[in-house]
């Protein structure tokens, strides 16, 4: 497993492959806020007052961490995002599918006819979870500019 | 996990906020930065169902009354006939029948008023109402329109039996179909047990100008797990 994941190759095109897919994720929530507002309140997870700001700023946490695993700058703090929210979205799936609701993902688009199963979501999830975490855990630390200046000196 | 990688997630998450903030403002599509509670006077449902039963038995009664002052009114009259035969000394009798029969019309008109105002304040809503299952069931009974809010998909999985399929998130496009509906009628909105989109359409109705819209927020699952009639 560690060989796999600390090939060059291998590390290059799972960073690509989650940031595009986190940044395609991010396009239609972004344009349509309200829609995804929505989808949100339907998991029934959280307080009235959360839904809107996590409507504004969910997107674009996946447009930002997308784009940073693409361009391979802050790949392990993106990654750790990634993964919280990943974990978050496999909670909020999870909780849906034993209380039994009927409720349309919102996983890449905000349209209500492109709901799927919802257990076929929390695979996905799972499986992208597992890469971003393994991919967290053998890449080595990112150093700041700073640190990087000093330890030239 | 290092320090470094805990600083750099923290400018993520403050370059989120940014664009987040940026964004919706310049988004034409912009949504408020905290919501507001989508509220619908749930206790009322109840009551109007109480106030449903209430209009039965009194349009009953009314009926009853109706068929026994007719019946009344056709034994005064047979009687009235009888007794100007009879003699022209009981026209002071004569008078008092009349008068009873006066009466009788005065009450009649009284009751039919007030049942007039009754329906007008049971059925008068200009803001939605949410209702339960019970109160669904009975306006359903009584061959009140249903409007499924949900997308087509969902419609064509199965809906309350002649509902009309009108998606929330497709509302423009199916404005016209809405325009054409009487706004005078009684319309029941609902969606699935687990959404808002009865709620939007209910309030976008009545923006249009109807004026006696119920919310089933129970929805298609709740109907489909108590067996009512579905298509």
């Amino acid at each position: 497993m560690k060989k796999v994941f600390e090939n060059k190759y291998f590390v290059i095109a799972s960073r690509i492959f989650l940031g595009g897919l986190f940044m395609y994720a991010s396009f239609d929530k972004m344009a349509n806020p309200q829609a995804f507002a929505d989808i949100i309140n339907n998991y029934r997870m959280l307080p009235v007052q959360f839904v809107n700001p996590l409507a504004i700023f969910l997107p674009w946490l996946e447009f930002i961490t997308g784009l940073f695993l693409i361009a391979g700058k802050w790949v392990k703090s993106s990654l750790l995002l990634y993964s919280t929210f990943l974990l978050i979205f496999i909670i909020g799936l999870s909780q849906a599918l034993i209380r039994g609701l009927d409720i349309s993902c919102g996983c890449f688009s905000v349209h209500p006819s492109t709901t799927s199963e919802v257990w076929l979501r929390i695979v996905e999830d799972m499986f992208l979870l597992f890469i971003s975490v393994n991919l967290f855990k053998y890449l080595p630390e990112d150093k700041l500019k700073t640190e990087n200046s000093i330890n030239i000196t | 996990m290092s320090k470094t990688t805990l600083i750099q997630a923290g400018w993520i998450l403050l370059l989120t906020l940014i664009a987040g903030i940026f964004f919706n403002l310049s988004n034409p599509n912009r949504i408020q930065f905290i919501g507001d509670e989508k509220t619908v006077d749930f206790s009322t449902s109840d009551s109007l169902l109480n106030a449903l039963r209430v209009q039965d038995s009194i349009l009953k009664a009314a009926d009853s009354l109706k068929l026994n002052s007719d019946r009344r009114n056709d034994s005064l009259e047979f009687l009235n006939e009888q007794r100007v035969k009879d003699s022209t000394a009981n026209a002071n009798k004569l008078d008092s029948i009349k008068h009873v029969q006066d009466s009788l019309k005065a009450v009649k008109q009284k009751t039919e008023d007030s049942l007039k105002n009754l329906q007008n304040q049971l059925t008068e809503i200009s803001k939605p109402v949410d209702i339960k299952l019970d109160f669904a069931k009975a306006l359903f009974d009584k061959k009140y329109k249903f409007i499924d809010a949900r997308d087509i998909a969902d419609y064509d999985a199965g809906h309350i039996q002649d509902a009309i399929n009108i998606p929330y998130h497709e509302f423009d496009k199916y404005k016209d179909r809405l325009s054409s509906l009487p706004k005078d009628q009684v319309y029941v909105t609902y969606c699935s047990s687990a959404c808002d989109v009865s709620i939007d359409m209910a309030y976008a109705m009545a923006k249009m100008g109807f004026i006696k819209l119920y919310i089933f927020r129970g929805g298609w699952d709740e109907w489909k797990n108590a067996g009512f009639p579905a298509n």
